[in-house]
């Protein structure tokens, strides 16, 4: 809150502002980059594909690798826990894959696992969700106690997590229960998101796109001006990007 | 279809052990195949099954099959590699057992590359054994349990050094064979931590230096793949521990600049060094100021040579505040590191500690050792689960840990750091630290406790209501850990010494019972300080005092410290002699009829001459020189008995009277203020009638008049009394 009062309002105009924006020199090269970065992390395979063609920028990854990844992630949040793994796992020639790519992800799914122990953990939370959410009781409890209570013994930090995916099968009505959030698709898009990370950062990708921080950047630029109660030519629309000027 | 499909994936991984095994053990490479890759999908992430299929014999199965010369398959070699790594993720006893079956000697075979290929085709065609292996081995090597040495045996090294070289050089060319680009930075960086676990010993980094480990090392951390600019980091950061050789090397190896994922800052001043700065992988700050600590004593002797004082600014402008701002993160790996590597680079200049200071460094500090230490407050009532000692809670109670070695380092020096410290509340956190079950936990905070304790003022107040001193006192002078003793000792040492009340309360809760113990101890530390304490105990102490502290000493015990192997033990003690004689004549009369009026003047004439002849330049010749001194300035002021004892050795009026123009001027002083204090007259006690003469004759008059132009004012000043009253002597004698 400003105590101070400002009798008049700094005004930039339209010209001076287009004038600073021509000033800064932007390397081409760089722009293609920000946006290659974004269409393989958040991976639009083809995309990728023909930007690549286009700005004769490679992308810092196989381009299969980025279907495999798609794919896997796309599994998860099916709710094929273990078809993405299984996926993976399996080092078959036979199959209709690239293969140089499949063996990379195979290598890399191995190292991911055996030095993360929290998505392993929380690929076997999913698989343990799915199986009660089709209402495979049986099977979900050999399960659970074939593979997560070791996880409880191993690392008590997820001893909590644990004991509330448990609680699920404690309720007739699934949906009743108060750990019911672990049904919906934003408990599947929450794995999903760290395994997908999990792989790019073992690619020595950044798992955040910086298009979205720079655009968080921008508005949070245009608030601080804002709050100085400087007037400026201001982005509205970020589709376009027009310079729009308020008359005063 | 998907039901029946995780029922087979159920079925799989519950499939009968033993039927697993024997298959394993069988000749069928089918069926061997099949069971390895059961056993892969079980192990895989799962540390309870690692561990049950270890205890199988598996490991020594899977070590056979790796041999080439069991005419076994290269795909079925390869699983073998891959499993045996996944193995290694496992728990100690786990790598133990692969280790005692001979795996690393067989994983180092399988890097070998056929000499009739060139090496770059050859990395090409035997990518997958190459990743599987060198990842087991580096799961291996990271555990600390291996013997490093098989690495230096046959012609491995320079299996390792081509495939370096080899994926390196790939990485670097903009490469059209993107899919072999992953493969090659994945074993790239996995051979560079190889090599990072396996350079301890100076032979072994230059070796590695010899071998040309540098060039692709720095071609890697330009390479702009995060993981293998790590590795290269950590790698770096073995090959230049305490090797100024290599450090130089490594800085002036320049390489090309700026990739996509990483800014790399590059600053020269005829040294150059690389800075790594990501601002989405933190981490990565750790191991760039990692790499240019290393490099700080090369810098940090420059600097004090005052040749290139711009690199030191560099530090500080850059580093400090990357580090603190790294402080800030949320990220436990981070908030364990970043402390412990500010401790290092301010604890040996107050120039840093004042830019830590200025750069916000403590309350920063000050807010992550509460938030790991909040947790010992909580009840449990209202935890689930048991109590942990994994991974999570062993990194809280390392953050802690460097969190309070960062505080000591920054508090070493300067009274304004020790001030902000205890205003941003540290002491509760600190006295807590010093209950902790963790005895590193324990020393970090006297350390701590000990640098704050440096300043007199906050002393009194803050430190004694914080209740520091029953802990101090009770649970770490008894501590298991000489090493905590010595630190424990060491806070205390500081805080007895002005104020009366806090010795008498150090004295009755068993303080002074614990220091006369420890003077016998066999931790040299712990000893040093507690004689230390027992002179400072002895500061300004009233008589009642020093007696007490003799009665348990002992006087016998106190002469052969004064007469003990180490300098630093025997300046200390005199310097308690130096306390014990600093006040009364009864307090003098005390220590000549304890120790002997002859046996002690025997010790001080010989510290006084010893002096003279051992010239080696250092402070060495000093050490004991000046507490023996002041405690002649100390005897002369009493009573006629001890001046005249003093007068009446030729020997030791003579070194006296030399040292009048020794090269350090608070010893020049001691001189001027024994010459005023033998000369000086009360109503008890008369000068000594042969006192002017003795004086004459050993030249004090002239002495003294060179004196009264001695660059320290100090000096001057005691020249000019000494002076006035030797003049007023000289009239005396003459009426």
């Amino acid at each position: 809150m400003s105590t101070t009062t400002t009798p008049s309002k700094k005004t930039i105009s339209k010209e001076e502002w287009e004038k600073k924006l021509a000033d800064v020199k932007i390397n081409k090269q760089d722009l293609n980059k920000l946006v290659m970065n974004y269409l393989v992390v958040e991976g639009y395979k083809d995309a990728a594909e023909q930007f690549s063609i286009e700005s004769g920028l490679a992308p810092m990854v196989d381009i299969a690798s980025i279907q495999d990844r798609m794919d896997i992630r796309r599994a998860v949040q099916a709710g094929n826990v273990d078809a993405a793994i299984e996926r993976v796992n399996d080092l078959n020639p036979d199959e209709n894959h690239n293969l140089p790519a499949q063996a990379n992800l195979l290598y890399l799914y191995f190292q991911i696992l055996d030095t993360n122990p929290q998505l392993f953990f929380h690929l076997q939370q999913q698989r343990l969700i799915e199986l009660i959410r089709r209402g495979e009781f049986a099977e979900a409890l050999d399960f659970a106690s074939e593979e997560m209570a070791p996880r409880g013994e191993e690392n008590p930090e997820f001893l909590e997590e644990l004991e509330r995916t448990m609680a699920l099968m404690a309720f007739e009505d699934t949906r009743q229960s108060p750990v019911s959030d672990l049904l919906h698709p934003a408990q599947r898009q929450k794995t999903a998101s760290e395994l997908n990370a999990a792989i790019l950062t073992s690619q020595s990708q950044e798992k955040d796109p910086k298009l979205p921080s720079l655009l968080r950047m921008l508005v949070w630029s245009q608030n601080q001006l804002d709050e100085q109660r400087i007037n400026y030519p201001r982005i509205d629309n970020f589709g376009t990007a027009d310079l729009v000027t308020r008359d005063q | 279809p998907t039901v029946s499909r995780s029922l087979n994936t159920l079925a799989m991984t519950l499939a009968k052990f033993e039927d697993v095994i024997q298959q394993l053990q069988g000749n069928d490479p089918v069926q061997v195949y099949r069971a390895l890759k059961i056993v892969k999908n079980s192990i895989i992430g799962n540390r309870t099954k690692k561990a049950q299929y270890a205890n199988s014999g598996i490991i020594q199965r899977l070590v056979q099959l790796l041999s080439p010369s069991n005419g076994v398959s290269e795909d079925l070699r390869m699983q073998a590699a891959t499993i045996l790594g996944s193995f290694a993720h496992g728990n100690d006893e786990i790598v133990s057992q692969i280790i005692a079956a001979g795996a690393i000697p067989q994983l180092l075979n399988a890097l070998a590359l056929p000499s009739d290929t060139p090496p770059a085709i050859a990395v090409q065609q035997n990518i997958k054994m190459l990743e599987a292996a060198s990842r087991a081995l580096k799961a291996i090597y990271s555990s600390g349990k291996a013997y490093k040495k098989d690495i230096y045996t046959s012609n491995r090294l320079d299996n390792i050094m081509t495939i370096l070289k080899v994926t390196t050089a790939a990485i670097s060319e903009e490469a059209n064979q993107v899919s072999q680009t992953a493969s090659f930075v994945m074993i790239a960086e996995l051979t560079t931590s190889i090599i990072a676990r396996c350079c301890t010993t100076h032979e072994e980094q230059t070796f590695l230096s010899q071998c040309g480990v540098i060039e692709p090392l720095v071609a890697l951390l330009h390479s702009g793949y995060t993981k293998a600019q790590e590795a290269a980091l950590d790698a770096f950061s073995s090959l230049c521990r305490e090797n100024i050789d290599i450090s130089r090397a490594s800085l002036n190896a320049r390489g090309k600049t700026v990739c996509y994922n990483t800014d790399i800052i590059h600053y020269s001043f005829g040294i150059s060094y690389l800075l790594v700065r990501s601002s989405f992988r933190p981490d990565d700050f750790d191991y760039y100021v990692r790499f240019s600590t290393r490099q700080e004593p090369d810098l940090t002797n420059i600097y004090r040579a005052d040749v290139f004082p711009e690199p030191f600014s560099d530090i500080v402008l850059v580093v400090l505040p990357t580090l603190i701002k790294l402080l800030k993160e949320d990220n436990t790996l981070v908030q364990e590191k970043a402390p412990l590597i500010m401790a290092d680079l301010v604890k040996d200049s107050e120039t840093m500690q004042k830019a830590a200071y200025e750069a916000d460094a403590i309350p920063n500090l000050a807010t992550i050792l509460a938030s790991v230490s909040k947790e010992d407050d909580e009840t449990n009532e209202h935890r689930i689960g048991v109590q942990g000692s994994g991974g999570l809670v062993a990194s809280k109670e390392k953050v802690k840990e460097n969190c309070l070695i960062a505080l000591a380092a920054v508090c070493l020096l300067r009274e304004e750091c020790r001030t902000q410290a205890i205003n941003s509340k540290i002491l509760p956190y600190a006295v807590g630290a010093m209950s902790s079950h963790n005895p590193a936990i324990r020393l970090a905070a006297c350390q701590c406790i000990k640098s704050l304790s440096r300043s007199v003022r906050h002393l009194r107040t803050h430190l004694v209501d914080a209740g520091v001193i029953s802990p101090l006192l009770k649970q770490l002078l008894n501590d298991g850990s000489p090493v905590v003793q010595a630190a424990a000792c060491g806070s205390l040492c500081n805080m007895i010494l002005d104020f009366s009340p806090m010795k008498k309360t150090v004295i009755e809760q068993g303080g002074l019972a614990s220091f006369v113990k420890f003077t016998r101890s066999d931790t040299a530390a712990l000893k040093l300080n507690s004689v230390w304490s027992l002179k400072n105990l002895l500061y300004s102490a009233d008589s009642e005092i020093k007696r007490t502290v003799m009665q348990q000493l002992g006087y016998d015990y106190l002469i052969e410290l004064l007469n003990d192997s180490s300098l630093e033990v025997q300046e200390q003690a005199l310097d308690l002699v130096r306390n014990l004689s600093c006040g009364t004549k009864e307090d003098i009369d005390d220590v000549f009829n304890g120790i002997g009026e002859n046996q002690l003047l025997d010790i001080l004439e010989r510290r006084l001459t010893n002096s003279m002849m051992i010239d080696d330049g250092g402070d060495n010749a000093s050490l004991t020189l000046e507490p023996a001194l002041y405690t002649l300035v100390n005897i002369a002021v009493g009573s006629s008995q001890h001046k005249a004892a003093l007068l009446r050795r030729p020997d030791l009026m003579q070194s006296i009277v030399r040292h009048m123009s020794h090269e350090k001027a608070s010893i020049r002083s001691s001189t001027a203020w024994c010459i005023i204090n033998l000369t000086w007259s009360d109503n008890e006690d008369k000068v000594l009638p042969e006192c002017f003469g003795i004086l004459k004759d050993l030249g004090v008059e002239d002495k003294l008049k060179v004196m009264e132009s001695d660059p320290e004012r100090d000096v001057r000043d005691r020249a000019r009394t000494a002076l006035s009253q030797l003049t007023s002597l000289s009239d005396m004698q003459e009426v």
